[in-house]
């Protein structure tokens, strides 16, 4: 293989697995920038969107679109059912939230292994074949995960910037008090940007699913990758997100293919301490203000 | 500061239950509790050095992490010959040197991100214990780890390993103890109930913060060299998330506050995965349960209970004599 | 002997210049009242003296030495201390054991020392009290400091102030909130504390009677620059001072 070809893939490898590190982290910064909460628990719906693809399209063969979103819709439920129960009651307690969604995570991860067994299971590929340019092959099934990810990180974007929801969204994580002044239904507010990012962790299992193999014990490593992007690009940072989530995904990329996957974890790590040192509210986080 | 003068009445039940610690092996049914018993101490150390560093009000979800290096280390060292009675105190220093300059660079943070990163340290150690197969033996671990050998008595068989591990135990509660009634811990849970205020009156609450994950990670590194050589065995599965998860569960559900809660919170969480070894999944579902009811209905643990039962104990007391002296 | 010389101090947010060149002293035994219209600086100028923030520019002498830019637990081991509007108490501990936390930065006790023996808890508590009966909350002694009314809070948050023994000290609107009768029972107290303790005093106030009463100097910012110092009578009959307040709102006798 010449070098050309290996550097397109590791590019395209690396934009693959950033594509969804920034679905992960869009999601999970979104609950923190408006809720205030860090959800433990985030991997478990990626996890969860994965289990009912597998299970729907892979199991059932029903059809791709119904299945998407279906997967979605009822990880997006199972999201609003947790906020209603449990974070619900630690708003305005940032820790103990945080201590309850790690109890949350527990009961998911383990209740899907219960459920669903804990071996892999394989989803078959949504679209098979190749692309080839300039004598450089791409696996299709890769580039439908860029895709589709792109498709919804823009969607969000018109989302939050163009809708009434979206603006009510973007007030509550500026100043939840003020909001609730202005007239903003923060009651409905937290259940919706909830639901928003489980949807989107769980959209981003749904896009690996053909391409990692689905068992209940996923969700850890995306937590923990979510973690280090949002801290990288800025806690509440959407932007930050997106930049953190393709930056580590192209170094976890190239030092993978070119170095060793062991070598590739500390390098990220030592980008997060590299970050935090020289810029502690992340590349593109606001410096916190004084209370 | 709660009136440090100790009753009579709490010495001797600090007494009575030492003794009956003590004499645990004697009166136990078989040698499974002794087992669970030297679980319990081993756990005991882990969460005291949780507790440590929530006293001065940050959470430390890479707790795991501490005690991982720390196992590794010890049982690296005395493999190569050196006696474990000395790697066990060096597999502290390791795990302490490491969180004082992890601690330093990062405690400066704002909460969120410290546990966002002390979660990701413990999730490398893992990753490393399994990529750096040469040294640390891959997802095979290291067997055969030498026994602890206290001045010639080779502390072999199990059962044996019991009462050296509550000693352990007993020493870490009461350093956790004294360190809690010194000018120190009055100045951790300062920072931790009022952290601007604290700093106003001249205590430089980062460095107390990193003296505190100093600490408390130190013992945990201790804690995971113990268990090494009590189990002649490390590997990366020995503290993964759900061990640091459980270690917090036992401080959350026992309580946060002094050096009671921690031992509740072992006594009661200790033999629940033991019992239910079992059914894995089944037991995990348990614990997050447990965990998601303590904080919604007892977020400042059992042990708050028991200080809320003696305050209404008070209130009956006096206005029992207060109404003894209302009738002629 | 001067015990505050601010210097040319300058702050600003992004764009925004909040405190400009800001020049004057503070001399011992002084009772420096800091006022002006609403979003003056004066809150910035505080804080930056007393370590919250950094100065874009400038500097702060206290007692001589150059304490520009030191974070807050330095400069009250330094001798200069301050208190809070807000968030200004330990909720959950006993109104003792407060004022007690206060006296551990001042050196009085060694990070590592005491772990066996008591002597530092009882000096402590004894510095407390003397504290507490200072500010007339010895009958408050054993309760926890959420249960305390809000005026007796700010005298327990001026008694862990005290505490660590400043030489200065600094306070954030003392009567902010009080009704009458609490703002004149604050006030006979800081005169009280003032004379028995020899404690140099700066105040940023909007109330008017309590600068009066209380001030022996007083020093007007109005959109961060200084534009009036003097006796409180002066000032008040300053012509500058009188406008900068007439074209904002009316004064709060």
């Amino acid at each position: 293989m010449s070098m050309n070809v290996i550097l397109a893939q590791t590019v395209v490898n690396g934009l693959m697995v950033g594509m969804i590190y920034v679905l992960m982290a869009i999601g999970f910064t979104m609950v923190f920038g408006i809720m205030r909460i860090v959800n433990f628990a985030h991997g478990e719906f990626y996890m969860v969107g994965a289990f009912l693809f597998a299970i729907l399209y892979g199991s059932n063969e029903m059809q791709f679109a119904v299945s998407v979103f279906l997967a979605v819709g009822a990880t997006a439920l199972l999201g609003l059912v947790m906020e209603w129960v449990v974070f619900r009651r630690f708003r305005g307690n940032e820790l103990n939230g945080m201590i309850a969604s790690v109890g949350v995570a527990l009961i998911i991860q383990n209740s899907a292994l219960l459920m669903w067994g804990s071996s892999a299971r394989t989803v078959p590929p949504v679209v098979s074949g190749v692309l080839s340019v300039g004598g450089i092959v791409f696996p299709w099934s890769r580039l439908v995960v860029i895709i589709g990810a792109i498709i919804a990180v823009v969607s969000l974007n018109l989302l939050v910037g163009r809708t009434r929801i979206g603006r009510a969204m973007r007030a509550v994580a500026q100043d939840a008090e003020i909001a609730q002044v202005q007239g903003i239904r923060v009651d409905v507010i937290f259940p919706a940007a909830f639901a928003l990012g489980v949807s989107l962790a769980a959209f981003a299992g749904v896009l690996m699913a053909p391409v990692l193999s689905v068992s209940p014990f996923i969700g850890l490593a995306p937590t923990l990758k979510a973690f280090v992007i949002v801290v990288i690009g800025g806690l509440g940072s959407v932007p930050g997100a997106v930049v953190g989530g393709l930056l580590i995904g192209l170094i976890e990329s190239f030092a993978g293919t070119f170095v060793s996957a062991s070598l590739s974890e500390i390098l990220q790590f030592l980008v997060v301490i590299a970050v935090v040192l020289l810029r502690p509210q992340g590349l593109l986080g606001r410096k916190e203000r004084e209370a | 500061m709660k009136s440090p003068t100790i009753k009579p009445a709490q010495y001797f039940g600090v007494l009575v239950a030492v003794a009956l610690a003590v004499l645990l092996p004697w009166f136990a049914p078989n040698q499974f509790y002794v087992h669970l018993a030297t679980v319990g101490c081993i756990n005991l150390m882990l969460v005291l050095g949780l507790a440590i560093i929530a006293r001065a009000g940050q959470l430390s979800m890479g707790h795991g992490g501490f005690a991982l290096v720390g196992g590794y280390v010890s049982a690296l060292l005395s493999m190569k010959g050196w006696p474990p009675l000395l790697t066990l105190f060096i597999a502290g220093l390791v795990a302490a040197v490491i969180a004082a300059a992890l601690g330093w660079i990062i405690l400066r943070l704002r909460g969120v991100y410290f546990v966002l990163v002390a979660f990701a340290f413990s999730q490398i150690a893992v990753l490393l214990a399994l990529d750096m197969s040469s040294i640390t033996g891959g997802a095979n671990g290291i067997v055969g780890v030498p026994p602890i050998s206290i001045f010639g008595y080779v502390l072999r068989a199990k059962p044996q390993f019991y009462p050296f591990a509550l000693g352990c135990a007993l020493a870490t509660l009461l350093l956790t103890w004294l360190l809690y009634r010194s000018p120190l811990g009055t100045m951790m849970a300062a920072t931790a109930e009022n952290q601007r205020l604290t700093e106003s009156s001249g205590i430089d609450t980062h460095r107390v913060q990193v003296i505190a994950f100093t600490i408390g990670s130190g013992i945990a590194g201790f804690a995971g060299a113990l268990s090494t050589h009590y189990l002649r065995f490390i590997s990366p599965d020995s503290y993964t998330f759900w061990e640091s998860v459980s270690y917090l569960t036992m401080l959350v559900v026992g309580g946060r506050d002094g050096v009671l809660g921690p031992v509740i919170g072992v006594l009661v969480l200790t033999p629940l995965p033991e019992l239910l070894r079992s059914t894995e999944g089944l037991q995990h579902i348990i614990y997050g349960t447990v965990l998601v009811v303590c904080l919604m209905f007892v977020p400042n643990g059992l042990a708050s209970l028991v200080q809320i039962w003696r305050a209404r104990q008070r209130v009956i007391a006096t206005s029992a004599t207060l109404v003894a002296k209302e009738v002629p | 002997m001067s015990m505050l010389q601010v210097d040319g101090l300058k702050r600003s947010f992004g764009g925004l210049v909040a405190v400009r060149d800001v020049t004057f002293d503070v001399n011992e035994g002084d009772f420096l009242g800091l006022i002006g219209p609403n979003g003056a600086g004066k809150t910035t100028l505080f804080n930056v003296i007393s370590g919250v923030l950094r100065p874009s520019a400038g500097t702060v002498r206290f007692r001589g030495r150059d304490i520009s830019g030191q974070p807050a637990n330095q400069t009250v081991r330094q001798g200069l201390s301050r208190t809070f509007q807000a968030a200004t108490i330990y909720p959950e501990t006993t109104v003792i054991d407060n004022v007690s936390r206060g006296t551990l930065g001042a050196g009085l006790t060694s990070l590592w020392g005491g772990v066996l023996s008591n002597k530092w808890r009882v000096a402590a508590e004894e510095k407390a009290l003397h504290m507490l009966d200072l500010l007339g909350l010895t009958r408050r002694v054993d309760l926890k400091a959420r249960e305390l009314s809000y005026g007796e809070q700010r005298r327990l948050g001026v008694a862990i102030a005290l505490a660590s023994d400043p030489r200065l000290l600094m306070l954030d609107e003392p009567v902010a909130g009080l009704n009458p009768e609490e703002a004149a029972e604050l006030a006979s107290v800081l005169r009280r504390v003032k004379a028995e303790r020899g404690v140099t005093m700066v105040m940023v106030e909007h109330h008017m009677r309590t600068v009066m009463g209380l001030c022996n100097r007083v020093v007007v910012l109005d959109h961060g620059t200084l534009i009036a110092q003097g006796t409180p009578a002066d000032v008040v009959s300053n012509p500058v001072v009188i406008e900068a307040y007439l074209g904002k709102e009316a004064v709060h006798a």
